[in-house]
C-alpha cells in the first residue's frame, strides 16, 4: 500500500502529531483489556515502536499517518477473518485486537500477527515477555518486510527474544505448506501499489530500508523449538497481509494475489492450531 | 434342675424317638382313651353332682379331669425314648488343638494373661479328657498348616506358622476312614489364613462326623488397630498416579497415620481418623508410580495410642510399572486452541499415544499421530476392531452427523462392551448442541442430553474448583510448585457448556465457579465395563498461556486425566496373580480384537522364584470363556516372577509378566480376635455344637447320643419322669382350688 507518492506526501507538520494519532487509532484496536470471548478465535496484532521519524517509524497514506505496526491493520484481519469463516470450520471474531508484547492478556491470543518490522525498536521487557509467550505455545507471524536491512532489524529483536535459536528457512516440504492447501513455493505477494498483472512481483529495493539486497525471492523463515515445532515465522520479501487487505482492489489482484494470500493464511493458521 | 424333672439329658430328647412300649395296637389304645374321655366329660356335664353349675364351670372342670385321665392312660402305655447310644470302649474321639501362631496371643483382652494355647491345653487336660473318659479312645492331634498326631497334651508346643484350619480338620477326619469315630473336638481361636468359601467348609460334612468347636481368645481387643487389606492396580505406567486403597479395622476411637515406604523411603502419608462408631475405615492414597520396573511398597498404619499388636500393622505390596502405551483417539470438529494445547500437553508423555483427527474445512481433515496413510483416512476408524484398539476416545466440538449410525453404535459399545473411556469436551457442536442426544452414546454419558432452543455453549468467565470428591480423586490431583493446592491459582476459564441433569451414577469432580454460581465442570460415571466423562469447557489452554512457561499444571491436568481414563479402560489381555490357600493362582483373561473371548490361544506360565529356579505350567480353560487358569505352590517366601506366554493360532507369541510376593507377612497376626463365626459355621455344617463359653458339660451327651461311630439301641423309660407326676398333681390341685372358690365342692 505504500508508494513513492505516499512518501512525497509526507509532511513535516505531521511528524510530531503522528504518534498521538497512531496510539489513538479508533475502532476495534481501542477495545478494553477484558477477557476475550474464548468460544471463538480472535486475531491479534502486535503493537511495537519503531525508530526514526516520518518515512521510517511513520508514514502517511490515504490521508492519515500510520505507525509501522499498523500496516494493513485492521482491514487485513477483518477480511481474513471473514474468509476463514467461509473457507474453513474456524469460528472467528471479526474484530481483531492489538496488543503490545507486554500486555498482561497477550496469552489469550496464541497467534500474533506482526507487520513491517523493518525499523522496530524494543525494550528488554518486551523481548522477555515475547519469549515467555512463545515458550508457552504462542506463535508469531511477521510479514511485509523486504530486503536484508529490514530482516536484520527483526532478527536483532529475535536474537534478544530467543538467544539460543537461529532462524532457518522453512523448506517447502514442511507441513505448514501442506496443512490444507498445497504449495510448491513460497508465494511473493507485492503491496497493491506495486502489483502488476504480470511480470515482477517483487517490490522495488529503493522503497525499503537500505541496504535491501535482493528482493526477488520470497521465503518463509522460521524459529523452531527443541521439538521441531515452529515458534515464529517471518514471511520475507512478501506481503501476505496485503493480499487480504486489498482483496477488493480489482479482480485481477484478487485472483492473482489475494487467493494466494488466503491459501497461505489458512495453511499457517491451521498449522498454528495443530502444533 | 433338668435332671431332677426329666431324668435324662437334653441331648437324648433331641436325638431320641418317642415310643409307647406297652402299646402293640395303637388303634385300640386311642379308642379306649377316647371312650374314657367322653364318658368322663358326659358325667361332668350331665351328672347329678354337677347340677346347678354353670356350663363354663362344667367345661373347665371336665377338661381338667379328662386331662388327668389321659395322663394316667398315657403313663400306662409305657412311654419311652428310643435312641442310639455310643457303644462304650469301641469308638474313638478325635481332639484337635490349634497350635498356630495366633494361639500364642493372649486368651483374654488383658495383654498379660495366659495364651490361648495354654488355656486350650489346660482345658483339655483338666476338663475335656476327664469328660471323654469312658466314651471311647481319645486320639489327640494338633495343627498349624497341617495336622499331626500327639502322644499327650504336654507334647503340644506353640508354633509361629499359619493356620489351615479346615484343611487340618479334613485331614484328621480322613485319617479315620473306616474306623469308628464318634466326633471331633476342635479347640481353636478360629483364625485361618486360607480364603475359605462355603464350599470348603461344607466339604467337611462329607465325612458325616460332627465337629464340636471350642473357641478361645477375646471377641474384642480394645485399642487394637489393624491394616486389614491394601489393594493396588496390577500394573501402572511410568510417572502415573496410582491409587492404593486400604482398609483399616480398629476397636477404639483414635488418630492414626497411614505411611507408604518404597525401599525404606517414605513416599506418602495420610492422617486418618478412626471413629468410635465405625470399626472399619477405608482410605485412599495417591502414589507416584515412578519409573518402569518393580516397586516394593510397604504400607503401615501407626495409631497414636492403644494398639495391641504391631504385627498386623504392615502389608507389603508389589507394583509393576510397565511402559505399555495407552492409545488415545481425539476427534475434533473444528480447529481451535484447545486442540492445539491438548496435543502439546501430552506430546512428550511416556504413556499416552495420541492420534487425532481434525476437520479443518467442510471437505478436508487433518490427521496427526497416525501410523500410516490409511489410518483414519475416512474420518473415523474403518472398523469396530480399529476403534477398540484405543483405550480412550476424546470427542471435541464434533457434530454427531459426522458419524454413521454404525459408527455411533461402535462408540457406545466401545464404552459398554470393550470397557474403554470416552471424554467429551465443550464446544458449539458438542453434546446436545451437536445432536448427540439422539445417539447411543447419550446413554453412556453422565449427564442427560436435552436439546434446548438456545445454545448451551457460551463465553463465561469462571474458575475451576475441585469438589470434595475431586480433591481425593486421582483424576484431579493438582499441586503447585510449593506442593499446595494447584487449583487455587490457576487462570480463569473463559467458556462453559451448560450440562443437563446429572445421572444417578455421575460424580462431579470439578465445578465451574462464576459469580458465586457453581456449575458441573468435570463429571464422570461408570457405564457398562467402561467410563465416560464430560469436561464442560474448551479453554483449559489458558492454564498454559496465562502461566509462566515452567508451570506444569496444564500438562499435568491433561496427562493425569487421560492416563486415569486409560487406566480404567479394560485391557485386551490381563493376567492376575492371587495368593490363595498357600498357592499362587494365575488367571489370564484373553480377548480378541473385538474384545470377545479369545478361544484360540494357548498359554503357559513360567514361574521364577527368588532362588532363580523356573517352573513352567500349562494354563487350562477356566470357568469363564476366554479365561485360562493355573496354580503354583511357592516353596519359600519371596518375590515370584510369572511370565505368561500366549501362543496365537498364527504362531505369534506374546508374553505378559507379573510379580507377586509370597509368604512374607505375619498373617497370623491379622484378625487377632476369636473368629466365632467360622467356628460356629463349622459346627453347624457338620452337626456339631460350638462351645463359646468354655463349658463342656454337655459334650459327653452330645457324643453319646448325637455322635457317629458304633452304637447300640436303647429305650429310656419316660413313665417315671417326676415332671409328669408333678403335672398330674398340679392339674388336680388346680381343679380343687377352682371348685373351692366356686363353692362347688
Amino acid at each position: 500500500m505504500r508508494s513513492t507518492s505516499i512518501l512525497c506526501l509526507t509532511l513535516a507538520v505531521l511528524h510530531a502529531a503522528a504518534p498521538v494519532q497512531a496510539e489513538e487509532a479508533p475502532g476495534p484496536a481501542a477495545q478494553a483489556f477484558d477477557l476475550a470471548d474464548l468460544t471463538q478465535l480472535t486475531l491479534a496484532r502486535a503493537e511495537y515502536d519503531s525508530v526514526g521519524g516520518m518515512g521510517e517509524a511513520y508514514y502517511a497514506f490515504e490521508g492519515r499517518v500510520w505507525a509501522r505496526w499498523e500496516t494493513d491493520f485492521p482491514q487485513a484481519e477483518h477480511n481474513f477473518a471473514k474468509r476463514l469463516g467461509e473457507l474453513t470450520r474456524l469460528t472467528l471474531e471479526r474484530d481483531p485486537v492489538r496488543r503490545r508484547f507486554t500486555a498482561p492478556d497477550l496469552g489469550d491470543y496464541p497467534l500474533l500477527f506482526m507487520s513491517d518490522p523493518g525499523y522496530m525498536r524494543y525494550t528488554t521487557e518486551e523481548a522477555e515477555s515475547l519469549r515467555a509467550y512463545l515458550e508457552n505455545g504462542g506463535f508469531l507471524w511477521v510479514d511485509d518486510f523486504w530486503g536484508d536491512a529490514e530482516w536484520a532489524s527483526f532478527e536483532r529483536f529475535m536474537r534478544e527474544v530467543l538467544p539460543n535459536t537461529h532462524w532457518r528457512e522453512v523448506p517447502i516440504e514442511h507441513p505448514i505448506f501442506h496443512t490444507v492447501f498445497e504449495f510448491d513455493e513460497m508465494p511473493q505477494i507485492p503491496a497493491r501499489s506495486f502489483a502488476t498483472r504480470g511480470g515482477f512481483t517483487a517490490e522495488p529495493a529503493w522503497f525499503h530500508r537500505y541496504p535491501a539486497g535482493d528482493l526477488s525471492r520470497a521465503t518463509m523463515r522460521g524459529y523452531f523449538d527443541s521439538d521441531g515445532r515452529l515458534l515464529a515465522i517471518g514471511t520475507h520479501n512478501t506481503d501476505v497481509f496485503d493480499g487480504w487487505e486489498r482483496e477488493a482492489y480489482g479482480s485481477w489482484y484478487f485472483e492473482r494475489f489475494s487467493t494466494q494470500s488466503y491459501r497461505m493464511g489458512v495453511n499457517v493458521l491451521t498449522y498454528v492450531l495443530t502444533h | 434342675m433338668w435332671d431332677i424333672f426329666f431324668r435324662h439329658p437334653r441331648t437324648a430328647y433331641e436325638a431320641g424317638e418317642f415310643v409307647l412300649t406297652n402299646v402293640t395296637e395303637p388303634v385300640w389304645w386311642w379308642l379306649s382313651a377316647t371312650v374314657v374321655s367322653m364318658l368322663l366329660l358326659a358325667s361332668v356335664l350331665s351328672g347329678r353332682h354337677t347340677r346347678g353349675w354353670r356350663l363354663s364351670q362344667k367345661l373347665v372342670i371336665g377338661t381338667l379331669q379328662v386331662s388327668v385321665a389321659l395322663g394316667v392312660i398315657g403313663l400306662l402305655a409305657g412311654p419311652g425314648l428310643k435312641l442310639m447310644k455310643l457303644e462304650a470302649g469301641v469308638n474313638s474321639i478325635a481332639v484337635l488343638i490349634d497350635r498356630s501362631g495366633s494361639m500364642s496371643f493372649p486368651a483374654s483382652a488383658e495383654p498379660s494373661g495366659k495364651s490361648r494355647l495354654d488355656l486350650a491345653l489346660a482345658q483339655t487336660r483338666n476338663e475335656l479328657l476327664p469328660l471323654l473318659n469312658g466314651l471311647g479312645e481319645v486320639a489327640l492331634f494338633s495343627f498349624d498348616t497341617a495336622a499331626r498326631r500327639e502322644e499327650s497334651v504336654e507334647n503340644v508346643r506353640p508354633d509361629s506358622a499359619n493356620t489351615h484350619l479346615v484343611e487340618a480338620a479334613d485331614t484328621v477326619l480322613a485319617s479315620f476312614s473306616g474306623a469308628p469315630l464318634a466326633g471331633l473336638v476342635l479347640l481353636s481361636d478360629g483364625a485361618d489364613n486360607d480364603t475359605l468359601g462355603a464350599l470348603e467348609i461344607a466339604g467337611l460334612s462329607r465325612h458325616g462326623v460332627p465337629i464340636h468347636t471350642v473357641g478361645f481368645g477375646p471377641d474384642q481387643l480394645p485399642g487394637e488397630v489393624e491394616l486389614k487389606t491394601v489393594t493396588l492396580p496390577t500394573d501402572a505406567p511410568p510417572g502415573s498416579k496410582v491409587v492404593a486403597r486400604a482398609v483399616i479395622q480398629h476397636d477404639s476411637a483414635s488418630e492414626a497415620v497411614l505411611k507408604v515406604r518404597s525401599g525404606g523411603t517414605l513416599i506418602a502419608m495420610e492422617p486418618i481418623t478412626l471413629p468410635r462408631d465405625e470399626p472399619t475405615v477405608r482410605a485412599e492414597l495417591i502414589l507416584d508410580a515412578g519409573e518402569a520396573g518393580i516397586r516394593e511398597l510397604s504400607f503401615e498404619i501407626e495409631a497414636e495410642s492403644g494398639d495391641r499388636l504391631a504385627e498386623n500393622n504392615r502389608i507389603e505390596r508389589l507394583l509393576t510399572v510397565s511402559e505399555r502405551k495407552r492409545r488415545v483417539l481425539y476427534l475434533e470438529g473444528e480447529p481451535r486452541w484447545e486442540y492445539k494445547f491438548l496435543r502439546r500437553a501430552v506430546a512428550d508423555d511416556e504413556v499416552l499415544e495420541l492420534v487425532s483427527w481434525l476437520k479443518t474445512t467442510d471437505r478436508k481433515t487433518y490427521r496427526q499421530g497416525v501410523d500410516d496413510a490409511a489410518e483414519l483416512a475416512d474420518g473415523f476408524t474403518a472398523s469396530k476392531a480399529e476403534l477398540f484398539s484405543y483405550d480412550v476416545v476424546i470427542l471435541g466440538s464434533l457434530d454427531a452427523t459426522e458419524l454413521s449410525a454404525e459408527q455411533h453404535a461402535w462408540l457406545e459399545a466401545f464404552v459398554a462392551e470393550r470397557g474403554g473411556s470416552v471424554l467429551t469436551l465443550a464446544g458449539r457442536h458438542a453434546l446436545a448442541d451437536g445432536r448427540w442426544d439422539v445417539q447411543p452414546l447419550a446413554r453412556a454419558l453422565p449427564v442427560k442430553l436435552e436439546r434446548a432452543e438456545s445454545a448451551s455453549y457460551e463465553a463465561l468467565k469462571g474458575s475451576a474448583q475441585p469438589t470434595r470428591l475431586g480433591v481425593d480423586s486421582p483424576f484431579t490431583q493438582l499441586v503447585d510448585a510449593e506442593g499446595g493446592n494447584g487449583w487455587l491459582s490457576l487462570p480463569a476459564l473463559g467458556d462453559l457448556q451448560h450440562l443437563g441433569e446429572l445421572k444417578p451414577a455421575a460424580s462431579v469432580l470439578l465445578e465451574f465457579v462464576s459469580d458465586d454460581e457453581r456449575y458441573p465442570l468435570l463429571v464422570t460415571q461408570p457405564y457398562g465395563l467402561g467410563t465416560t466423562a464430560v469436561l464442560a469447557t474448551a479453554s483449559t489452554w489458558r492454564w498454559r498461556m496465562r502461566t509462566p512457561p515452567d508451570d506444569p499444571r496444564h500438562a499435568l491436568f491433561w496427562r493425569q486425566l487421560l492416563r486415569q481414563l486409560a487406566e480404567t479402560a479394560q485391557q485386551q489381555r490381563t493376567v492376575n496373580l492371587a495368593l490363595e490357600e498357600g498357592g499362587i493362582n494365575i488367571r489370564a483373561r484373553l480377548r480378541d480384537e473385538n474384545f470377545e473371548p479369545a478361544l484360540d490361544l494357548g498359554a503357559t506360565a513360567t514361574i521364577t522364584g527368588a532362588n532363580r529356579q523356573a517352573t513352567t505350567i500349562a494354563l487350562t480353560p477356566g470357568p469363564v470363556a476366554g479365561q485360562l487358569a493355573g496354580r503354583f505352590v511357592p516353596g519359600e517366601a519371596g518375590v515370584y516372577r510369572v511370565d505368561v506366554g500366549l501362543d496365537g493360532p498364527d504362531g505369534n507369541r506374546e508374553t505378559i509378566t507379573r510379580f507377586l510376593r509370597a509368604g512374607s507377612e505375619a498373617r497370623e497376626a491379622f484378625n487377632p480376635t476369636r473368629n466365632s463365626a467360622l467356628l460356629s459355621r463349622i459346627a453347624e455344617t457338620t452337626g456339631g455344637r460350638y462351645f463359646a463359653d468354655g463349658d463342656l458339660e454337655a459334650l459327653p451327651e452330645l457324643l453319646s447320643f448325637g455322635g457317629t461311630g458304633v452304637k447300640r439301641m436303647e429305650i429310656l423309660p419316660l413313665w417315671n419322669l417326676p415332671v409328669l407326676f408333678l403335672a398330674l398333681l398340679l392339674l388336680k390341685l388346680l381343679e380343687w382350688m377352682l371348685r373351692r372358690s366356686w363353692g362347688r365342692i
